[in-house]
């Protein structure tokens, strides 16, 4: 008898899984969103997407002295993304030893999850409205927003646009056959998660859904960013929303 | 029937929450997959995996596509099914080329396509389904199999759906395999070879350790890659590795001229310590009495062991600003100075001022581009392509081409990065490996590197308006130093062969004004160099040995870059009667080694070699050693007797007289024209 009630919630919680109905964006207007609707939107919809960024292997003194540079890089995406304890370990033992594997973790490059949010698209700003999303970040002037949350550090000195500064050369947006877009400005937030990196691009890219996919990369300290999002699916109310 | 239903509804379930848990907690879940019978060879290090995505005629994902592959030779099938996301993964597939079918149910199949599978890497290879002719429905009724497709869910699901969904769970389970598979193999992932689709791209995390080191660790794939167009890929770009940083693209620590520490042990936001020991034992088999090796910037005592280098310095740094300095003792601190003849301009003992340094230097660091700095002091040279530092170097004693081309400049240093695989960098220096200017003017040289690929290297020196002679005012002197290095195997993971790669340099030079000349016959004063070297080095056992196989060599008329032998203690400056350097005078030399390096870890190598060298003109220490009975008598430049004391004249027939007349009254050094050599040691660089 107990089998039978836990096959029959099995059943029930199976069946309830597999009704799963067409996108809340997609299914409801705005305004019957529930706070949970839009907790969704802003956790896994064609406007957010979980990334696995990579965080490049840090440097040797020589090899950034090849390169031309002295002393680790400072700043975001820098400070604060090996873990700790990821550093090497000097065996007194030198007569034995793993040879070519004899290296930190911090040595290799690490992945690391990252969320992507169009900060601009009208979906996402409905969706931090109704889920009272405190203070999701904004950036002056009209563009396309894209925000990268998950970045590690904290306690850098300076205003978010002065942070972001050095970002600026190292994003771009590329669509098939056209110029890469760069943005106009990079801001970075402090928050108690993490640190939050906004760009903005301009709308002179005019992206249109004919673009079909579009892609986001960025360097972000030793943080590289690669995400490809497909227009076709970022259509709220019939409309492309970016 | 139900009661069917539901027990494969309770099957699903649970292993829903097993796929669940596999993401939650993967550690735990990969113990949950290894129990599966599919899973127990998923760990077969000489079996390769299949991974891709399932998408429909829309571009769409597809769930439950049959995917299956096929090796005829092999008598191998395997059937898999896509996962909710489109993923399939076959594991522990034997390498060979397979014959890749797919097709679903209502939706359609794709055309077959050949991949292949490589051992111990996972190959990616996407599935684009075309649509199917499919029989005419009524427009209301239901496709069962419509609800494979993500999008279409909206029904409950018949048992095939639900059959669809338990092998979905366990793709999922493979693909965890897979990952745990990465994670512990570094191995490199290839991308597909199939012609299935036009264009595979490996997610982000997966491309950065495809592109990224050997020895680096493969990112855990992103599930879901979209496939991208080839033309949206900056070819300049590799996803996922640090573009922007020169060279910080690739791992070259497999150079020959470079450390091959992975880590820096200490650094600090102002100061990066470094400290080298260098200790050998070395065994010229002419058993000179005197104990001294001829010939050489790397090899100088016999029968002893002696401390080569140890050095202590680092690196300054603080935001743009930079310096570095490399204290240096050891045989180093003599045997160095000791070739530059500039030194005899002027006072202030300019050998002696310098000779416990071996870089010192401070600038500026500059964004532009990707990084110019400007600075001036004195810099160790890679002419010669060989570091200074033995520990960075295949083998211990170079060829000539590397050991008789300057290790030091003072002077200006500019180095530009106009892209992150390209370095130019000018000098504006003293001279050619001198502490002082000669004479009129001072030297302009140059280096371009150029390291498009992490595999290959290509380095050219060059150096002009050089006026490096002493007490010649008017020569000119040019040359051309040019190297590539390439890695043509790697595979760091082995036990066996780990990573094979050979270099080679060329060299030519002349000296030209004041009487000698580039061209023509000795008799005209011709003072040319030319040369060559090649060196093999083979790695085993994960990177832990390394066996180096190679040699060089040289032609220089005029011998002005051949290293006077320190006869009675002669150096560049004093010169000695006994080797002379002047012009038409010919040293045609080769030589060859073989180096074995055992490198248990990054901080040390032990090593041993053997080498021979060989001159055309008598050269190398003999067992008479060349140092007068007695020890020098410090008039190097200067004939001596055969009783240890100086002639007082660089004349043979003077000297003759001076020493008591007859030729045995000159004492003579004991040079050959060979020398073999076998020398052990012990490197550590931190």
């Amino acid at each position: 008898m107990p089998s039978f009630a836990i096959q029959s919630a099995c059943l029930v919680v199976a069946a309830a899984g597999l009704m799963a109905a067409d996108p809340v964006w997609r299914s409801k207007p705005a305004a019957e969103w529930t706070e949970e609707d839009a907790r969704q939107i802003l956790a896994r919809s064609p406007w957010v997407k979980e990334n696995r960024a990579v965080i490049t292997r840090r440097l040797t003194e020589d090899q950034l002295r090849e390169g031309g540079q002295m002393g680790q890089p400072r700043g975001v995406g820098n400070e604060g993304v090996d873990p700790k304890g990821s550093g090497p370990k000097v065996s007194p033992n030198v007569f034995s030893g793993p040879g070519g594997d004899d290296r930190s973790d911090r040595s290799l490059a690490q992945p690391i999850t990252l969320k992507l949010r169009w900060e601009s698209a009208l979906p996402v700003q409905l969706a931090e409205l109704k889920s009272h999303e405190a203070e999701p970040p904004t950036l002056e002037g009209d563009g396309y927003r894209i925000a990268v949350y998950g970045i590690p550090g904290a306690g850098f000195k300076g205003e978010p646009e002065e942070l972001g500064k050095p970002l600026k050369s190292l994003a771009a947006l590329k669509r098939e056959g056209k110029k890469d877009v760069k943005p106009v400005s990079v801001e970075v937030f402090q928050r108690g998660s993490g640190l939050v990196v906004v760009y903005l691009f301009p709308l002179s890219a005019e992206i249109a859904r004919k673009d079909r996919l579009l892609r986001f990369e960025a360097q972000i300290g030793r943080i590289v960013v690669a995400q490809t999002f497909d227009l076709s699916e970022m259509e709220f109310m019939g409309k492309l929303e970016l | 029937m139900t009661l069917i239903n539901g027990s494969r509804l309770f099957q699903k379930s649970i292993l829903s929450l097993l796929g669940l848990a596999a993401i939650a907690m993967p550690g735990r879940a990969f113990q949950m997959a290894a129990e599966l019978p599919s899973a127990a060879a998923a760990g077969n290090p000489s079996f390769g995996v299949l991974h891709g995505i399932a998408k429909g005629p829309d571009g769409q994902s597809v769930l439950g596509a049959q995917v299956t592959v096929q090796n005829t030779d092999e008598k191998i099938k395997r059937t898999v099914v896509s996962g909710s996301d489109g993923n399939f993964l076959i594991a522990d597939l034997k390498p060979g080329q397979y014959r890749l079918t797919a097709r679903a149910e209502g939706i359609g199949a794709a055309q077959p396509a050949t991949v292949e599978i490589a051992q111990n890497q996972v190959t990616y290879a996407n599935v684009q389904l075309a649509a199917a002719e499919a029989p005419a429905q009524p427009a209301d009724a239901p496709t069962p199999d419509s609800a494979l497709k993500t999008r279409s869910v909206a029904a409950p699901a018949p048992e095939s759906s639900v059959m669809a969904e338990l092998a979905a769970m366990k793709a999922r389970i493979e693909l965890l395999e897979a990952e745990l598979i990465r994670q512990r193999s570094p191995e490199r992932i290839v991308t597909a070879t199939a012609k299935m689709t036009p264009a595979v791209e490996p997610a982000p995390a997966q491309a950065a350790a495809a592109a990224a080191a050997p020895q680096q660790a493969a990112a855990p794939p992103a599930p879901a890659a979209p496939s991208f167009p080839e033309a949206l890929q900056s070819p300049e770009s590799t996803p996922g590795v640090d573009n922007f940083t020169p060279f910080a693209f690739g791992d070259f620590t497999w150079l020959n001229g470079t450390p091959r520490n992975k880590d820096t042990v200490l650094d600090t936001k102002f100061f990066t310590p470094e400290v080298r020991f260098d200790t050998h034992f070395m065994e010229d088999f002419n058993q000179p009495i005197d104990h001294t090796i001829v010939g050489a910037t790397e090899s100088f005592r016999s029968g002893e062991v002696q401390v080569e280098q140890i050095s202590v310095g680092g690196d300054f740094h603080w935001q743009n600003v930079r310096g570095r300095v490399l204290y240096m003792d050891g045989l180093f601190a003599t045997t160095t100075p000791r070739n530059d003849a500039s030194a005899g301009v002027g006072q202030w003992d300019l050998r002696d001022a310098y000779k416990y340094v071996s870089e010192a230097y401070g600038g500026y660091h500059f964004n532009v581009n990707h990084g110019l700095n400007v600075d001036a002091g004195i810099f160790v040279s890679y002419i010669g392509l060989f570091s200074y530092y033995n520990f960075d170097n295949w083998t211990y004693q170079p060829s000539y081409v590397s050991s008789n081309t300057p290790w030091f400049f003072n002077g200006l240093r500019i180095q530009w990065f106009p892209t992150n695989k390209l370095k130019i960098e000018p000098w504006i220096i003293n001279g050619w490996q001198s502490y002082a200017r000669y004479n009129g003017h001072m030297g302009l040289g140059g280096q371009l590197l150029w390291e498009p690929k992490e595999w290959f290297k290509l380095v050219a020196n060059q150096y002009g308006f050089g006026n490096d002679n002493l007490g010649l005012p008017n020569t000119e002197r040019i040359h051309t130093d040019d190297s590539i290095e390439v890695r043509y195997f790697n595979k760091p993971e082995s036990l066996g062969l780990s990573k094979m790669a050979f270099s080679l340099t060329a060299d030519a030079g002349c000296q030209y004004g004041g009487g000698l000349q580039c061209t023509g016959a000795p008799s005209k004063g011709k003072e040319t160099f030319i040369g060559w070297m090649a060196y093999d080095r083979m790695w085993f056992h994960k990177d832990r040995y390394a066996l180096t196989l190679g040699g060089g060599e040289m032609s220089n008329w005029g011998r002005y870059l051949t290293l006077l032998p320190p006869i009675d203690g002669a150096d560049a400056v004093s010169g000695t009667p006994y080797f002379t350097e002047n012009p038409g005078q010919r040293a045609h030399m080769w030589d060859s080694t073989i180096t074995f390096h055992y490198m248990p870890r990054q901080y040390i190598t032990w090593w041993a070699e053997v080498g021979y060298r060989h001159s055309d003109v008598p050269y190398f220490a003999g067992r008479g050693g060349v140092t007068p009975p007695g020890g020098n008598n410090g008039a190097p430049q200067y004939y001596t007797c055969s009783s240890g004391a100086t002639s007082g004249t660089a004349n043979l027939a003077a000297a003759e007289s001076a020493c008591g007349g007859g030729s045995s009254s000159v004492w003579f050094p004991d040079l050959r024209r060979s020398e073999a050599k076998a020398s052990i040691g012990v490197m550590v660089k931190f």
